[in-house]
């Protein structure tokens, strides 16, 4: 627990920043669904939609979403800033939690003190898990208020819910990832740009997915179509491989931290 | 029971050497200095001991303990000062004191005032913001705190100015008659002459000699060096307790090392052309050079 509670106070301002910033976004942008639908209803947007490229389109599931259904408005304009914004917080918080004590050499300090590498770990894979979790709360809430100020219509909440735990998962996948590879990268500015180049290759390979039939297999190396608004609101679910494909990640990629961290020789 | 017992420790990285075979066996209430030029290996068995890293093969017990399972019982009873100090640099040093005191479960504030007083250290300092020698001494203060049966010290005293590095000895004498053993490395030998009880060398990665530091004071080496007058190939005297004779290129230098009657030393000056003289106190590398070249000769 000293080591969760330094680790909370050290980390706090980022996800306060991180969460506000991105659900005031989404507030936002749901804040101008209303007058969105509304244009709907008088063919102008879906005349300028018709004008957009077939890729563009299909890119972000502006051909099979409904825009003028607030699920479908939150699938086009909003979810990308969750999964994708997110998916960053994640790697960043996950990559430097561990690394970070080596990379600024505070590791012998730590581990010259009465607390074995496991506690040390599951002290700082748990703030990861709790703040990841609580980002994705509070984005929840707020989505929802928006939600329910701004909706003309009555919404599917199950799909709404399926919405708020894709990312969730999509976040701890990415975390999970990001705690594995700090092990054995523990320069900081090399574990940013390996982690989020890795959030940002995963986020393209979804979209060239949604554009291309030939590449369309690529869909399964990124866990950004795991969790596909589009998919989520025409089938009321999420796939239970893709599902399982995430968990196993999380439960392997934490584990292996756990395994080669207890292993490894630190040096500064 | 000893305080520190290794037996056979190897530690290979990869294929490169950081320590072959070294055996030490440190009793308790000893001062022992851990002497060695860097790159020598006295860090890699320091980390080795705290489980920094593992041991490629071979034990080692602190206290009866097991380096590599008992870690963590083992470092309820020891403190460390690392040879590079790094701090968290979003702390005041009193959070730093607060923060290590919670691992022991208390949280020492008289102990604090004490040793803060003794070092001059200023409590409501950003950590980030301190000099390299006020760093260590924040770094001895936090390995002091919970009164650790043993010290372990990489290389302490650099940053400490003469008159800090006397008090901190003074502190590390007071504390051995208290009880704490202490393990003290460094790679000058003047500073270990001071306080340690005994000393081990290590060159290389391996242990080349264990000696108490009375004997080795005795041994008095003395490192000599000529200039002569005229070239000469040979060097013009031989007489007992001169070793590692080296006459240099332009064969008006000659060096050598001296243990010795110095009178008789002196007394063969006397019958050669002299244009200078040196006599110095040998460097720990000398020192080192000459254990090496006579473990060579056996």
């Amino acid at each position: 627990m000293i080591i969760f509670r330094r680790e909370w106070r050290r980390n706090f301002k980022s996800l306060l920043i991180w969460s506000i910033s991105i659900s005031l976004m989404i507030f936002l942008i749901m804040s101008l669904y209303k007058s969105f639908s509304e244009g709907f209803s008088g063919q102008s947007i879906q005349d300028l939609l018709e004008a957009y490229p077939e890729g563009l389109k299909a890119a972000f599931g502006l051909n099979s979403l409904d825009m003028s259904n607030i699920l479908g408005y939150y699938g086009i304009e909003s979810y990308l800033m969750v999964t994708l914004f997110g998916a960053i917080f994640a790697m960043l918080l996950s990559g430097s939690i561990i690394s970070k004590e080596e990379h600024e050499k505070t590791i012998e300090f730590l581990l010259a003190k009465p607390v074995k590498r496991l506690e040390i770990l599951t002290s700082k894979i748990g703030l990861v898990i709790f703040n990841i979790f609580l980002f994705n709360l509070i984005n929840s809430l707020v989505t929802f208020t928006a939600f329910e100020i701004y909706k003309t219509a009555d919404y599917d909440q199950s799909i709404f819910f399926l919405l708020m735990l894709g990312p969730l998962l999509l976040h701890l996948t990415f975390a999970s990832l990001g705690l594995l590879i700090s092990v054995f990268i523990t320069k900081t500015k090399a574990i940013y740009s390996v982690s989020i180049g890795l959030v940002l290759v995963a986020y393209f390979f979804s979209i060239i997915a949604n554009i291309s039939d030939k590449l369309k297999f690529l869909k399964h190396f990124s866990p950004f179509s795991y969790i596909d608004a589009t998919d989520i609101i025409l089938n009321g679910k999420l796939h239970l491989n893709y599902l399982l494909v995430m968990i196993f990640t999380i439960i392997i990629g934490i584990g292996l931290t756990f395994l080669f961290y207890n292993k490894k020789d630190i040096t500064i | 029971m000893k305080a520190i017992e290794i037996i056979g420790l190897n530690k290979y990285y990869g294929k490169s050497r950081g320590i072959e075979n070294v055996n030490l066996s440190i009793a308790e209430g000893e001062i022992f200095g851990f002497i060695g030029p860097n790159g020598a290996g006295k860090s890699t068995t320091i980390r080795t001991l705290l489980n920094f890293i593992h041991p490629t093969s071979g034990k080692a017990k602190i206290f009866g303990l097991d380096i590599v399972n008992d870690t963590k019982e083992i470092k309820k009873l020891i403190g460390y000062v690392p040879s590079e100090i790094s701090f968290y640099d979003d702390m005041k040093v009193k959070e730093l004191f607060k923060y290590s005191a919670q691992f022991y479960g208390q949280n020492f504030s008289e102990r604090i005032d004490q040793l803060v007083e003794i070092f001059e250290v200023d409590l409501n300092r950003n950590l980030a913001d301190l000099s390299f020698g006020n760093k260590k001494k924040v770094a001895i203060i936090q390995a002091l705190l919970h009164q650790p049966k043993l010290l372990i010290l990489d290389e302490p005293t650099s940053g400490l100015d003469p008159l800090m590095q006397s008090k901190f000895f003074e502190l590390l004498q007071k504390e051995n008659q208290l009880g704490m053993t202490i393990f003290f490395s460094s790679h000058i030998l003047n500073e270990v002459q001071k306080v340690c009880h005994r000393v081990a060398i290590i060159k290389d990665g391996e242990i080349i000699e264990v000696e108490e530091i009375e004997k080795l004071r005795k041994r008095n080496y003395k490192k000599v060096t000529l200039e002569l007058l005229k070239k000469q190939q040979e060097v013009p005297f031989q007489i007992a307790g001169m070793t590692n004779i080296s006459v240099h290129s332009d064969n008006t230098l000659i060096s050598f090392m001296f243990q010795g009657n110095i009178n008789e030393l002196t007394q063969q000056f006397a019958d050669i052309q002299l244009k200078n003289l040196w006599l110095e106190e040998p460097t720990l590398e000398e020192i080192f050079m000459h254990y090496y070249e006579q473990e060579g000769a056996k």
